[in-house]
């Protein structure tokens, strides 16, 4: 198991190098000087040019990218300029927000699907299989953004219940995260029912009958851990889509998390910001699949000891 | 051999009753467009402390026959669609899935083709060996643990104590079938069927198993309907062997004077395909062709087609499986042909 985290850990180390590598060109391609964008439509050229000298930004792109990549070994992405201070500060600050909207989307998702997939694998092809094969199809083809303004309609201006926006209290957080959820809930569910029926024809399951067990508990206890393996994994891989679909709702809802700040720099130019906010991100995707795998291999002790 | 369990007329008591008994039972598997009739009208009966061997090649119907006694048919699909199955004289076949899941492990217990399989990846062994005791008999925590010990010393598990905690994947082939062996003589049943139970192992290693499930079974008075397609492994291990052929019993009776002097072409066949098994030196031609389609059976006999004593008879009427001699039956319009051409 240490060998396999630790060459897990090489591996995400590349995998981070590759993203802010992305990040630095991609910065640079998009149209538009940044000094101009910063400086507003009425700077003089000479003002422009010594912006770019001071920020570095009229070197070689090689030279920019050495002290770029220095620099992010360093942990130091740079100053703000829109915000003033360093750029991971200010991402530090937002990272709380997201983490929560995100877990809290997933643990929806959880909560919601695993009860409907099961349901749907006791009886396939039953009324309640196709009732929520289809309504959980119907919600993974739903829009999020659109999804999120009905329920701002329907919920704070009709009812008066939630609040549309901002962060600061449980109910703030129901529906940024019930939409986050909404178009995984499908997948889970077709995930769990159909792992549930593959392991429902292995052998163990006849042998477990063959004790007297009732149903039910062969279910929970033979058969649910055993579909779960492959349920856990895709889990997993989801979990980058939810943060990054996390940064559209953020938006919709006003919710003051890594996806509005990353958002808003981009439109100002704010490469520090954006740069941070990227480099962050994928450092927290690759630590979630670790603690996934590490999961995974507790899930299934045939990794778990394959590989110490 | 030793045959002194066997349950011929002359030693058994008349009125002594079976521990398991098939009544004309049919199977059929129903899938989107067709029905295979997977058994047909067979009959047999096991008798305490006996064994059993049923006989015959891939997909005689052998496994759905030890499915059916268990109740363990796959739901939708497997239809007992004819005949009933006592034990103890209890009528199994109409029996509720309550009813039925007092008899599991206790009464009726079994045992499969692939350990590895038949044993659940992500429970230890010691969980899986203990679970019938722990859930049905309410065993506490530490009395399941020692008898589980006991049970995995019992079948010669070295090192039990450490090996309870350990998953199914982390034991052999042989182990595995051991480990398999004890859970389903956890709650000493009755009636152990055991599907090929060494056909995924080593050959070495087959003898042990065999040998530590016929040494359980004489320690319990178990009856054993061991499932096989190895004439060695029936020769050694059984008492009487049923021999199936595409859904039918072909032939029953007991194990020596069947293999010594076949009264069905099918078996003739059997034998002749592995040669140190026949002692003269009739050549026999070994059994061309297939076995028929189950899902549209031939006319007549279901073998005629691959019979080389076959008549317009055999084609157009089914023979029925009839006593031709005490304790012995075959379902063959020229058994007594057969035989007499047999004898040596
Ligand atoms: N779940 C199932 N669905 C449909 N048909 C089945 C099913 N299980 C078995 N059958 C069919 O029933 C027939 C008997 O199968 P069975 O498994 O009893 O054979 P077998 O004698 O045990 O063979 P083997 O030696 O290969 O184990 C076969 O023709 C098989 O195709
Ligand atoms: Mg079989």
């Amino acid at each position: 198991m240490a060998s396999y985290l630790i060459r897990r850990f090489f591996y995400s180390l590349f995998v981070i190098w590759g993203a802010i590598t992305i990040i630095f060109a991609v910065l640079r391609i998009i149209p538009g000087d940044p000094a101009a964008v910063m400086l507003g439509s009425n700077a003089t050229p000479e003002q422009i040019h010594s912006l770019n000298e001071s920020l570095g930004l009229n070197k070689p792109l090689f030279v920019q990218y050495g002290q770029f990549i220095v620099d992010v070994l360093r942990l130091d992405f740079g100053e703000s300029f829109r915000l003033g201070g360093p750029a991971l500060t200010h991402v530090l600050e937002r990272l709380p927000f997201t983490i929560t909207l995100a877990f809290t989307a997933i643990l929806f998702a959880i909560i919601i699907s695993f009860p409907l997939g099961i349901q749907a694998a006791r009886k396939p092809n039953g009324a309640a299989d196709r009732i929520i094969s289809f309504v959980s199809l119907f919600g993974q083809s739903l829009p999020t953004f659109w999804v999120g303004i009905v329920l701002i309609l329907i919920f704070s201006r009709v009812l008066g219940i939630l609040p549309s926006a901002g962060a600061g209290s449980v109910a703030h957080l129901i529906m940024p995260a019930f939409t986050l959820c909404l178009p995984f809930i499908g997948m889970i569910v077709r995930l769990v029912r159909s792992g549930i029926l593959e392991e429902l024809r292995q052998g163990y399951v006849q042998t477990a009958r063959s004790k007297g067990l009732k149903q039910n508990f062969i279910l929970y206890i033979h058969v649910l851990r055993n579909a779960l393996i492959p349920v856990v994994t895709v889990l997993g891989l989801l979990l980058g889509e939810f943060i990054g679909s996390a940064i559209i709702i953020e938006v919709v809802f006003s919710w003051p998390g890594i996806g509005r700040l990353l958002i808003n720099s981009i439109l100002y130019r704010d490469y520090a910001v954006v740069q941070a906010a990227i480099a962050l991100i994928a450092g927290i995707y690759i630590i979630l699949n670790l603690i996934v795998d590490i999961l995974y291999g507790y899930i299934d002790p045939r990794i778990r000891v394959e590989e110490s | 051999m030793e045959t002194t369990t066997t349950a011929t007329e002359s030693n058994r008591p008349i009125k002594s009753e079976p521990l398991v008994e098939l009544r004309n039972l049919s199977l059929e598997f129903h899938s989107r467009n067709k029905i295979a009739k997977a058994v047909n009208r067979i009959c047999l009966e096991v008798y305490h402390g006996e064994t059993l061997a049923i006989l015959g090649e891939s997909g005689s119907g052998k496994s759905a026959t030890a499915l059916a006694i268990m109740g363990l048919l796959p739901k939708p699909g497997g239809v007992i669609s004819e005949g009933e199955i006592f034990f103890e004289g209890k009528e199994l076949v109409r029996l509720s899935e309550t009813e039925r899941r007092k008899l599991y492990g206790e009464k009726l217990s079994i045992i499969f083709q692939d350990p590895l399989s038949a044993l659940n990846p992500v429970l230890t062994v010691g969980y899986q060996i203990g679970e019938a005791l722990r859930k049905r008999k309410s065993l506490s925590k530490n009395e399941t643990k020692k008898r589980v010990i006991e049970l995995m010393k019992l079948v010669r598990i070295p090192d039990a104590e450490n090996r309870y905690k350990q998953y199914p994947y982390q034991f052999s082939g042989g182990m595995q079938q051991r480990v398999m062996i004890a859970l389903a003589l956890a709650m000493n049943p009755k009636l152990l069927i055991a599907d090929e139970p060494t056909t995924a192992l080593d050959v070495t290693v087959q003898a042990q198993i065999m040998r530590l499930l016929k040494e359980l079974q004489e320690r319990n008075q178990m009856g054993l309907i061991l499932i096989s397609h190895d004439l060695g492994v029936v020769a050694e291990n059984a008492d009487r062997v049923a021999v199936m052929y595409a859904g039918h019993i072909v032939e029953i009776g007991e194990v020596e004077t069947v293999f010594k002097n076949p009264a069905h072409p099918y078996t003739v066949g059997l034998m002749s395909s592995i040669p140190s098994a026949r002692q003269n030196g009739d050549r026999l031609q070994s059994i061309e062709g297939l076995p028929p389609n189950l899902a549209d059976p031939p006319t007549g006999c279901a073998f005629h087609p691959r019979c080389s004593m076959a008549t317009d008879l055999c084609r157009k009427k089914e023979p029925l499986l009839e006593e031709i001699a005490p304790g012995r039956k075959s379902a063959c319009h020229f058994a007594k042909e057969v035989l007499n051409h047999e004898s040596i």
